[in-house]
């Protein structure tokens, strides 16, 4: 070991042919790599999981509220379309608008909660093909629907947090995984057309 | 017949003064992929305050009412934030604020965006209308006796400015040399619809923000999405009936 003079090499430590490898780049490795693409699609399993959460909700909460509307509907057909009713908060209305309003949100609570979990579906195979837009925009509609739902409901806030906060971190870290391999593999692909001349 | 080397004598190639005005130059740009991520947080951090900022109405609205005034205070911060984001972008921003070098053809494509909307908004909401309540933009300011020209204001020109700078501006420029043109435009119309926070309007405003998308890239400039936004802001006011008299 010490036969070896110090000078033969500018690193000592670095074996004889290191300069014949490519220089060490990090997060570039096939680890790296991976790690990434396993984010990203642990990520799309969050959307399916929000999407399926959506769908069941929307079919179990739509048939729940049917009923309750069914019965409102069958008290206001005991009254006159024309009579004026207080409702709780003070405000006056005709029988025939209300009953008008009990028809529409029942399609309410069925439809939104549904066209949203189709919407999510939508999301999870775009992000098969396109992970970054389709997760940021899995990100934002899933935050601004729970932000509405706290509004209109405070409590809701602390129902099921610890899902809402793994599908948060969950999604955010798939949108950061999958916009570094996106940038990486076009440096690559740059990288190769300047190596060969031709568009890779 | 390529190896035969130039005369040293030869000509060099003729300069132009001033570079030619291109459509599309940013599809060349392209950001190191390390930097990628701290190029895209920004567009993050806008999201999530515009978003914060119309929680914060819809809290408003829930506990006061219809309040013009937490919806002008809205309008201000909205502007403050996406003013201080556009800052940040200057040049670009401001490079696509330009008007001179748009011809009839933009402004013909501008008027078939807003024929587009027009169509497909009025039949959302002719379907939707079963379902959903559709909200009185203008009744609010009737409500409260203020001006018409209150309602121009905070409903026409404030929006179209803001959010065109905001998403066909700030959001566009960000995203497209990260993740190309398509996605850029789709993923930039997704969060203008989900910005309006009205599962009703998830359609028919990323329909929008597509079609004020290719108007962006096609024209070149933020004037023309700005003045489609606003006509059909306007056009909705009219149709509540801003011309007739106040009561």
């Amino acid at each position: 070991m010490s036969d070896q003079p110090e000078s033969a090499h500018p690193n000592p430590s670095a074996p004889p042919n290191a300069s014949a490898r490519p220089p060490y780049r990090p997060g570039r490795g096939r680890h790296a790599r991976a790690e990434r693409a396993r984010k990203t699609r642990n990520a799309g399993r969050w959307v399916l999981v929000i999407a399926i959460i959506q769908l069941l909700f929307g079919i179990w909460f739509g048939w729940k509220h049917g009923d309750e509307a069914d019965a409102a509907l069958r008290h206001l057909s005991t009254m006159e379309a024309d009579e004026v009713v207080e409702l709780e908060n003070g405000e006056k209305t005709t029988v025939a608008d209300l009953r008008a309003a009990v028809e529409r949100e029942r399609l309410q609570v069925f439809v939104i909660p549904i066209g949203l979990g189709v919407v999510f579906f939508g999301l999870y195979f775009w992000a098969r093909s396109s992970p970054v837009p389709a997760l940021t925009t899995a990100l934002g509609l899933f935050v601004a629907v729970h932000a509405l739902e706290a509004v209109v409901e405070p409590a809701s806030i602390v129902r099921g947090i610890v899902v809402k906060i793994f599908c948060v971190a969950g999604l955010a870290s798939g949108v950061r995984s999958a916009l570094l391999q996106r940038a990486l593999d076009r440096e690559d692909e740059d990288e190769q057309e300047s190596a060969t001349g031709s568009p890779a | 017949m390529t190896d035969e080397p130039e005369p040293p004598d030869a000509p060099p190639e003729p300069q132009p003064s001033t570079p030619a005005p291109t459509r599309e130059p940013r599809a060349s740009k392209r950001v190191a992929w390390d930097a990628a991520w701290h190029r895209f947080v920004p567009a993050f951090w806008l999201m999530g305050l515009l978003l914060a900022s119309n929680v914060a109405l819809a809290v408003c609205i829930r506990v006061w009412g219809d309040t013009l005034v937490g919806d002008a205070v809205v309008t201000a911060l909205d502007a403050a934030i996406v003013g201080a984001f556009v800052l940040h972008e200057w040049p670009a921003v401001r490079a696509a604020l330009r008007v001179r070098h748009l011809g009839w053809r933009d402004w013909l494509l501008a008027g078939g965006a807003l024929v587009a909307i027009g169509v497909v908004v009025q039949l959302w909401f002719f379907i939707g209308a079963r379902v959903f309540e559709i909200l009185e933009v203008l009744e609010p300011f009737r409500e409260n006796g203020w001006p018409p020209w209150s309602a121009v204001v905070l409903v026409v020109l404030c929006p179209a400015v803001v959010e065109e700078l905001a998403f066909r501006g700030f959001l566009l420029e960000r995203l497209e040399p990260l993740i190309g043109r398509r996605d850029a435009l789709l993923l930039q119309a997704a969060l203008f619809a989900i910005l309006h926070m009205l599962p009703a309007m998830l359609p028919s405003h990323f329909w929008m923000g597509l079609v004020l998308g290719v108007v962006r890239i096609r024209t070149g400039s933020l004037v023309p999405c700005m003045c489609v936004h606003g006509a059909w802001n306007l056009f909705v006011l009219i149709e509540e009936g801003l011309l007739e008299a106040w009561p």
